[in-house]
């Protein structure tokens, strides 16, 4: 009998102890978890982006596959390409200056300028494949909280739309959640109807069916005969987010018209202009004085 | 000098689900390396290795709440329980707890990621791939997983984890 009760007794205090650990560890989460972040963003960035690394390494060394005359006509069709760009960037140039000019003389207070950051996917979750990423580039590159991600459109690689927002940025990697993610709050403008509401303000999560993943459209007035299809872009709300940029396409208004509902605005559907599942080239956008100068070395 | 080895199984671990997650590949290898862990190592020394690697794996996602620290736990109970189970030592048989760690580990994420409102589309088409692939991999993964590293450890001349179970050598291996 007093072998069996110690017996008890060991198994009791390990259950306890074990608990505790338990307890402590999920209480202590939230410090450690910042720590570890810190220690995968900074401490193991070299090796996590080894495998990018070897990827775009084999990426371009499949380049020597490819005979001459298919390189030659591929370089062609570049620089004819570059020099469309190249014409397109002279006229950009042009109308900002002309911008800033009539801004001046109208008394206006000056626009803001952005600068483009160029980054890919350093590490990724398959629970949250559609949520939420880390990029390769972060604090030293100039980029901040809140700045807009961009990448190209579905099936296009000539436009870029808007892809999600950064979250929280280390020195040398940002965490970006997408449109998709529920914490992505960001204002939108029905382009067809000229009205703003708010991706994800509201309660209801993102939608997820077989026709595909949609974000909700918070806010939007009553009123209107809302018809699918319709352009959606950034409203320009938030400072660090120009507006205007291509966000996805209206999928139609959710929630009936009972007396149950909310009739003083109507919640819609987003669908994303980006390919959530494939994305490869991001670009982030910076506000100019934000980016950190180099020091000038003396 | 296990302490060591074991953190370098915790190390590949973590390293390569971050790696295969990065690709789009859900497999929950570090749940088999937990219960392999577990297996070898008295339950509150396993218990602890397993709290650090359910912060380690939650810190990478980014969750907010550390799901992965509650998965774990269960796993170094069960893993600890199954330990006591003489009749299945044979290596091919641990395709049976390699199975249940899987579920262990997917089963719980798959309903913290289940919304309400989701289509049946939406769970056969993203949920049923994950489950089988998980399943598939780790009856293959925890034998060969168990082989090698106890193999490993005798070669390395590991004193035995779990004294309690018998001991360790090079020609009486605990597991078969």
């Amino acid at each position: 009998m007093p072998g069996s009760r110690k017996k008890y007794r060991q198994v009791v205090g390990m259950l306890a102890v074990a608990g505790a650990l338990i307890l402590g560890t999920a209480a202590a989460f939230h410090g450690f978890g910042t720590f570890f972040s810190r220690v995968y963003a900074d401490f193991l960035y070299p090796y996590l982006e080894l495998p990018n690394r070897a990827k775009n390494l084999l990426s371009e060394q499949t380049m020597f596959f490819h005979g001459k005359s298919t390189l030659m006509e591929s370089l062609k069709e570049l620089q004819a390409e570059n020099r469309i760009l190249a014409a397109r960037y002279a006229s950009a140039v042009e109308a900002q200056f002309e911008n800033r000019e009539l801004r001046r003389l109208l008394e206006l207070d000056r626009k803001l300028d952005f600068s483009y950051v160029n980054a890919e996917i350093h590490r990724r979750e398959p629970m949250e494949w559609r949520e939420r990423f880390i990029i390769n580039r972060g604090a030293a590159a100039g980029i901040k909280v809140g700045s807009p991600v961009l990448t190209f459109r579905r099936g296009q690689t000539g436009q870029v739309v808007l892809c999600g927002i950064v979250k929280s940025v280390s020195r040398h990697t940002a965490e970006v959640i997408t449109i998709l993610s529920p914490h992505a709050k960001i204002s939108v403008k029905l382009k067809e109807y000229d009205i703003s509401g708010f991706i994800n303000a509201g309660t209801t999560p993102p939608s997820r069916t077989q026709r595909g993943e949609f974000a909700v459209i918070n806010y939007l007035p009553t009123g209107y005969d809302y018809q699918q299809g319709g352009e959606v872009v950034t409203g320009g709300f938030e400072t660090h987010i120009p507006a205007g940029i291509p966000v996805g396409t209206f999928d139609g208004v959710i929630g009936g018209d009972s007396v149950f509902d909310n009739r003083l605005y109507v919640n819609g559907l987003l669908s994303p202009a980006a390919d959530l599942d494939n994305i490869r080239f991001l670009i982030v956008l910076t506000r100019k004085q934000d980016v950190m100068v180099p020091e000038p070395k003396l | 000098m296990s302490d060591i080895f074991i953190i370098l199984i915790i190390f590949f671990g973590i390293v390569s689900q971050i790696i295969l997650g990065t690709a789009g590949i859900y497999l929950p290898v570090l749940a088999l390396l937990i219960f392999y862990i577990a297996l070898n190592f008295k339950f509150l020394h396993t218990l602890f290795y397993a709290m650090l690697c359910g912060i380690m794996i939650d810190a990478v996602a980014g969750r907010d709440v550390p799901w992965h620290i509650i998965i774990f736990a269960v796993l170094t109970v069960v893993g600890n329980k199954w330990a006591s189970i003489k009749q299945f030592r044979t290596w091919y048989f641990n395709f049976i707890p390699g199975l249940m760690a899987a579920a262990i580990q997917v089963v719980p994420l798959a309903l913290i990621n289940f919304q309400f409102d989701d289509s049946v589309y939406f769970i056969i088409n993203e949920w049923l791939p994950v489950f089988a692939a998980s399943m598939f991999f780790a009856a293959l993964f925890m034998p060969l997983a168990a082989l090698v590293l106890n193999d490993l450890g005798v070669k390395l001349k590991l004193p035995p984890y779990r004294p309690d179970l018998g001991i360790m050598t090079r020609n009486t291996r605990r597991w078969y």
